[in-house]
């Protein structure tokens, strides 16, 4: 985690279920995602090509079959 | 010269142009959650200086690549001479 701003990032809040009846047995969302570390690139011209320069993050869009007959 | 062989290097260079600056825009978005990363830091700063020396050398030879005060003109005015993006295919 970032801690250069520790002013905005306040400490968790207790959890307050009392509050919420219908939330007693829930835990509150908490995304986490891993921390990217540089190893290799794409040359220029295939970076431009792939959408980004970082060989772990290339996400092409491929056309998939249209399953429920529809338009489009 | 041959009109069609300067009007391919001229797209050439703004391919290279592209593509350089592409690198600075992923590098500079990955070193503004990563600024301690001075390999990366290098790296930006190579790329900033080749797109630099790419831009002016587009410039010299096709005209400018922005306007609004960001490029100097001859005279007659050069902005209006380039093919316009839709008159070409990217």
């Amino acid at each position: 985690m970032d801690n250069r701003y520790p002013g905005h990032y306040p400490g968790r809040m207790p959890h307050r279920f009392g509050d919420y009846p219908m939330m007693k047995s829930f835990e509150l969302a908490e995304a986490y995602i891993p921390y990217q570390w540089y190893t290799t690139s794409f040359s220029p011209m295939e970076a431009l090509m792939a959408g980004t320069m970082f060989p772990e993050l290339v996400r092409p869009y491929e056309k998939k079959e249209c399953k429920g007959g529809g338009v489009g | 010269m041959n009109h069609a062989h300067t009007d391919n290097q001229r797209k050439e260079l703004l391919d290279q142009i592209r593509a350089i600056q592409f690198m600075t825009v992923d590098l500079n978005l990955y070193l503004d959650t990563h600024p301690n990363d001075c390999r990366a830091m290098n790296e930006y700063n190579y790329y900033v200086r080749q797109l630099q020396s790419l831009k002016r050398e587009y410039e010299m030879q096709y005209g400018p690549l922005m306007n609004f005060g960001h490029s100097l003109s001859p005279c007659p005015w050069r902005w209006i001479e380039e093919p316009w993006p839709w008159e070409e295919g990217i």
